[in-house]
């Protein structure tokens, strides 16, 4: 039928979406076809009517649905262990915890400066782990940490952690941050992956990406919900110019979000940009687009400025 | 208290005031997502799904728009997420591909069934919510972005993987097809404006927000 185009335009003209040139033309036919006006004015219609569509009914327990599943996304997979008696030392984490989150000191060492040498840190718990558990001497360099709580009162069961008495900047991989690192580098189109933690977590890692065979090799253990899709982004002809940044964090709080804020070509440094709040446990795969002067494999010492050093919230 | 200090409670991490929020918005999301999906399971599940993100992102959620624009949006969101998967596996195993214009008339099982559910405002609601259910899949989708999660044709193109001149054929012929099927009814256009002029909407915008 003739009219078929137009009434495709009459209903364009019901969103707004028609040029200058179509109106005229839809106009210009209107003039002269009752049944093209008959149809608009019903289209029209049709359309009011959507504003008395009321909202169907949700499901009885939808509510209580969706605070439960809040609640179970906010229950740790794994009984955090600050959370139990036992290793309310700080011992005990070093060598039991898997968790190797890296951000905060304990209180114990909050006096200690910022350039302090994680290494060192971490073989005091180490040293301290064997002998509260048959730890492994040999665990990774786990960056642990008990909820940072007031000093020397560990003796308290830690209900949550409390963000406030994070202490200054850490790095994990060991060397102290200076400050007006050398030859920065440029980064783009950074990217803030959550996945699913499932109680394996490595300490704060970061990689740079050289080929999609490597980017393949680091996706497959990672519980990205959509691995695939960032393969198909970074295919072959992306690397042959460009590196991926890669960097796993793990945190104490689904809530905490990140920004990458300065790059070397040996270390990242990360901000939290959002507080912790809420009581869980959540791992994100942090991606920036670098040049080529990275180089495929290498790993960077990873630095994460926690949410109080912001002068402003 | 209204949506918006119940959103600063929660965002405080109360979670009584979030559950009041999801209470008020449930109806609004449930029905978006249910028109989105045409499965009452996979409509619950989505809309539920699109409150925890609202809980687990509150800290970003900065106020502009409302929280129920808000939500809304994440509801749609996760409904074009799931309905992409959907269209990945189906794909995958050779069935009928969300873009089979062949496929026909979808079943209006999951609403018609079971009126009792939906609350309409007014006769003409209700035949719209019926006829709306009698529409195939893809121009269902389609339109419902557009009227009543107010998509633009562009963001319309990209969460359906198509070009503007296929979105923009696929709402007309859902709407010329919603016209056929109310005036078979008989009642629809009677009971509406005549005229023009007596239409309260026109162009664009997201409905019942």
């Amino acid at each position: 039928m003739e009219c078929d185009k137009y009434w495709e335009l009459l209903s364009a003209r019901l969103d707004g979406f028609l040029s200058a040139e179509e109106e005229g033309e839809l106009d210009a036919h209107l003039a002269v076809c009752p049944d093209c006006r008959a149809a608009g004015a019903q289209l029209a219609a049709l359309q009011g009517a959507f504003s008395e569509l009321e909202e169907g009914e949700a499901p009885e327990g939808f509510a209580q649905g969706v605070m439960d599943r809040i609640r179970a996304e906010e229950k740790p997979k794994v009984v955090p262990l600050f959370k139990r008696p036992q290793v309310r030392a700080l011992a005990g984490l070093a060598a039991c915890l898997v968790l190797a989150v890296g951000l905060y000191h304990t209180a114990r060492f909050s006096q200690k400066d910022t350039g302090e040498d994680f290494d060192w840190m971490v073989q005091s718990f180490s040293k301290d782990a064997s002998d509260a558990v048959s730890g492994d001497p040999d665990t990774p360099q786990i960056a642990a940490y008990a909820a940072p709580e007031a000093p020397a009162a560990s003796g308290e069961a830690a209900d949550g952690i409390s963000p406030r008495k994070i202490s200054p900047k850490y790095s994990v991989g060991g060397a102290a941050v200076s400050s007006g690192t050398p030859e920065e580098c440029a980064f783009q189109n950074d990217q803030y992956l959550w996945m699913a933690y499932d109680g394996d977590t490595p300490e704060p890692e970061a990689r740079i990406i050289g080929s999609a065979q490597s980017l393949e090799d680091f996706l497959l253990p990672l519980p990205l919900d959509a691995p695939a899709e960032i393969q198909t982004r970074y295919s072959e002809a992306y690397f042959e110019a460009g590196r991926l940044l890669a960097v796993v964090v793990t945190e104490p709080s689904g809530s905490i979000r990140h920004q990458i804020t300065q790059l070397t070509h040996g270390q990242v440094i990360i901000e939290q940009i959002s507080p912790y709040r809420t009581d869980d446990l959540a791992a994100w795969l942090i991606l920036a687009e670098v040049d080529s002067t990275f180089q495929d494999g290498s790993e960077l010492e990873v630095t994460v400025i926690p949410w109080e050093d912001h002068t402003n919230s | 208290m209204t949506d918006r200090e119940l959103v600063e409670k929660a965002k405080q991490g109360d979670q009584e005031a979030f559950e009041q929020l999801v209470v008020s918005n449930q109806n609004k999301v449930y029905a978006l997502a249910l028109r989105l999906c045409g499965d009452r399971e996979e409509a619950a599940d989505l809309a539920q799904e699109a409150f925890v993100k609202a809980w687990q992102g509150l800290a970003s959620f900065q106020g502009e728009s409302s929280f129920a624009t808000w939500v809304y949006r994440l509801a749609t969101n996760a409904a074009i997420d799931h309905l992409r998967k959907k269209k990945r596996r189906e794909e995958a195993a050779r069935l009928v591909s969300l873009d089979d214009e062949e496929s026909g008339w979808a079943e209006p099982a999951d609403w018609e069934g079971d009126p009792q559910r939906l609350l309409e405002r007014s006769e003409r609601g209700r035949a719209l919510a019926q006829a709306i259910g009698r529409l195939p899949d893809w121009q269902r989708r389609a339109l419902v972005l557009r009227e009543l999660s107010g998509l633009s044709y562009q963001e319309i193109g990209s969460a359906l993987e198509l070009d503007i001149g296929t979105v923009k054929s696929r709402i007309a012929r859902a709407r010329l097809n919603l016209r056929k099927i109310l005036l078979e009814d008989g009642n629809f256009f009677e009971h509406g404006p005549s005229k023009p002029s007596k239409n309260k909407d026109k162009g664009g915008g997201a409905r019942g927000m």
